[in-house]
């Protein structure tokens, strides 16, 4: 510390500029390990939750009955923790191995390899998933995926541009009414379906941005949220456009190249169809984010006076992130109303809102992986665990509020983007 | 009224009024810097400095007066000459003005590096579908960007750290960070609101010789408000001195000095 110009830096990280080498962690203290230890222990725990619906507990529905697993907990758990450690503790095993302490041979299977065996891993079980399960629950995660790639949508405005909205349903009910209606007077198949759903909902998230482009904080809010409530209203009254209350039954599922498929096949289709847009949706969003668009998001949410002073136009981040994530919205409408075959003005009702903004809430605001987790928990836990349904809103609540206590930059906290790697893996 | 004209300004603010209700904080300014010039802005309290400021990049739209901009000098060819009031600060950046802010306002959350690749904002051209399909134009472009950025970090001794969040850093480095992230623009004129306040006389001088070091480099002009008087006399080629949003004297720092009216805007009559 000799340097003069630094000699404020004591005030806030003493060693930050003292290193030579760039990007290595820390040699971390005994308490700053023991709590990450702790983070690592209690995020097992969570992960727990959804295993809980097939590992831990079986229902037997025929006798409506719970049969419990509990040595599978323990099994999980470790295998959970191994996971989790092998994240938490990446840079520093990386950085141990380079200075030839210890775990030298693992260094190109902690630096590089586990990401692709992460993703062969998740890939290849997305693909056996459905011939391996019971029929109800790949209807289920198929319901869980329409929902990942709605609060996806809603992560663009409340992660990455920091616009509070409440009005997500509104695309979301825009698609699924659009595709409803156009295969009901046109007999319109699933996959251009899911085209017009895009295109509508971009429409309809460009509407939203527009009417509240002036809107900032909880005013943004409120005006999301009434827009919401005026398309359930309108689609609840309109009877000669959306049948009213009554709702459209008898939606097309997929074909298989005009062959007919069965209700089984159907389902199985459908969740490719799912699995297939989730992963186009997780792509885009990553490289939007790690492109001039993204970084002119987060500046925007990070300071938008300083950010529009740097070259970003604001009235364009505001579209964007309402154009993109409606369209995101209007897909997962159309899958949801192809895949419940029936749908009523209930799809836009102010409850879907608030539900895909607490999965991007409880997941982690602006973190893919964690609005992934997020669905799963909000959407796919309770419709396991349906004997506890009458308990299901009071754990929710409570959930919340000890997010909002001891986490609350979600279960899965939003990462940077490393540049500098990304720019040399390309070399 | 006090009217000290260079030869060929390139910035030229002309009876420039800002009036915030019964208020004018900005009354009739007059003010024109030439090339590679370094000029001060000094006064009082609220005598109206950033607002002024304000007013040139775009944040707030001024009441009346004319806002010019020509790098090759207003007076030379009218044709290239950009008139700034109305316009918006992303516009204005992009002509080539940019600025930081008295109060640091950094992207917090954000690392150094994308606090400084945000500056490449108005000059950056990768289209939507480029993006979406990582095409090799659009990865050169970002390469070439993030070589960019860490050449300007490298002048503030803060590239070894890029991947550090703004928010963690020190003071001090955060005031660099906003120079380098205005530097990043690739701006022509550079409007700093009191770059040296807060900082320790060691601190003031290090960042001084910093800041003749990128002017040099980058030819930069620089327009600065600043409260350090002993900063300002010794950095700046020209004064401004404002008070109760009128100009009150112009000149160079000896004239300043001696200049009455400046000595009672600051001690009392």
């Amino acid at each position: 510390m000799n340097d003069p110009n630094l000699s404020h830096s004591s005030r806030s990280d003493s060693s930050l500029f003292t290193k030579k080498e760039p990007h290595l962690p820390r040699q971390p203290s005994a308490k700053t390990l023991a709590k990450r230890l702790a983070s690592v222990l209690i995020n097992a725990s969570l992960l727990l939750l959804p295993a809980l619906t097939f590992i831990i507990v079986r229902v037997n529905t025929v006798q409506n009955t719970l049969e419990w697993r509990l040595l599978n907990v323990v099994w999980f758990w470790l295998l959970f923790v191994f996971f989790l450690l092998f994240f938490e503790f990446k840079p520093h095993m990386a950085a141990l191995s380079k200075s030839g302490r210890v775990l030298r041979r693992l260094r190109g299977v902690y630096q590089y390899r586990h990401n692709i065996l992460l993703q062969i891993f998740l890939i290849g079980g997305a693909v056996l998933l459905p011939f391996i399960i019971p029929f109800y629950y790949v209807k289920i995660i198929t319901f869980t995926l329409v929902y990942a790639i709605f609060a996806l949508g809603l992560n663009y405005s409340v992660g990455y541009g920091g616009f509070l909205n409440l009005g997500h349903a509104m695309p979301f009910a825009a698609g699924a009414y659009c595709f409803a209606l156009l295969n009901k007077y046109s007999a319109l198949p699933v996959l251009p379906g899911l085209l017009c759903g895009a295109i509508v909902g971009l429409i309809f998230g460009a509407i939203v941005a527009l009417l509240t482009l002036r809107l900032r904080g909880d005013y943004l809010a409120i005006v999301t949220l009434a827009l919401g409530e005026i398309g359930n209203i309108v689609l609840s009254n309109w009877d000669s456009f959306s049948n009213g209350v009554r709702g459209i039954a008898g939606i097309a599922q997929p074909k298989l190249f005009f062959i007919e498929l069965t209700l089984q096949q159907r389902a199985i289709m459908l969740y490719f169809y799912a699995v297939s847009i989730l992963i186009v949706g997780i792509v885009v969003s990553h490289r939007l984010l790690c492109s001039r668009f993204g970084r002119a998001w987060e500046a925007y949410r990070e300071d938008h006076i300083a950010a529009e002073s740097m070259g970003v136009h604001v009235s364009w981040v505001r579209l964007s992130v309402f154009m993109i994530g409606g369209c995101y919205a209007g897909v997962a409408g159309v899958l949801y109303a192809s895949s419940s075959a029936f749908i009523n003005p209930s799809v836009s009702q102010i409850l879907i809102s608030i539900t895909v903004l607490s999965i991007v809430v409880l997941g982690g605001m602006g973190s893919i992986p964690g609005v992934i987790l997020g669905s799963i928990i909000v959407i796919l836990l309770p419709e396991m665990l349906r004997v506890f349904e009458l308990y299901r809103m009071l754990i929710f609540g409570a959930l919340l509020v000890i997010m909002m206590r001891y986490r609350t930059q979600g279960l899965i906290a939003h990462t940077r983007p490393q540049y500098l790697k990304r720019i040399s893996k390309t070399e | 009224m006090i009217r000290a004209l260079v030869k060929n300004p390139i910035l030229s603010v002309r009876d420039l009024t800002m009036r915030f209700g019964g208020l004018d904080a900005v009354k009739k300014i007059t003010l024109e810097i030439a090339e590679d010039e370094i000029v001060s802005l000094i006064g009082p309290n609220g005598a109206g400095k950033t607002t002024l400021f304000n007013c040139i990049t775009g944040i707030y739209t001024p009441t009346s007066g004319i806002i010019e901009y020509n790098p090759s000098g207003i007076y030379s060819n009218s044709d290239t000459t950009h008139h700034i009031n109305g316009k918006k600060p992303h516009e204005v950046v992009g002509l080539g003005l940019a600025r930081t802010f008295q109060n640091v306002r950094l992207f917090k959350e954000l690392t150094i590096l994308e606090n400084v690749l945000v500056g490449f904002q108005s000059r950056l051209r990768m289209s939507l579908p480029g993006v979406l399909l990582q095409t090799h134009k659009n990865s050169l472009e970002e390469k070439e960007i993030v070589a960019t950025s860490l050449e300007i970090l490298k002048y503030f001794k803060l590239d070894t750290h890029a991947h550090t969040r703004a928010k963690n850093l020190p003071y001090g480095k955060q005031k660099e960070l906003e120079i380098a992230r205005a530097l990043a623009t690739k701006s022509k004129m550079l409007f700093l609101d009191e770059p040296v306040a807060g900082l320790n006389t060691q601190e003031t001088d290090l960042l001084r010789n910093l800041i003749a070091k990128i002017r040099e480099e980058f030819q930069l002009t620089i327009l600065l408000i600043e409260h350090d008087m002993n900063f300002v006399m010794n950095f700046s080629q020209r004064i401004y001195v404002m008070d109760y949003g009128e100009l009150i004297a112009v000149g160079t720092p000896d004239e300043i000095r001696s200049n009455p009216a400046v000595i009672a805007a600051y001690l009392g009559e």
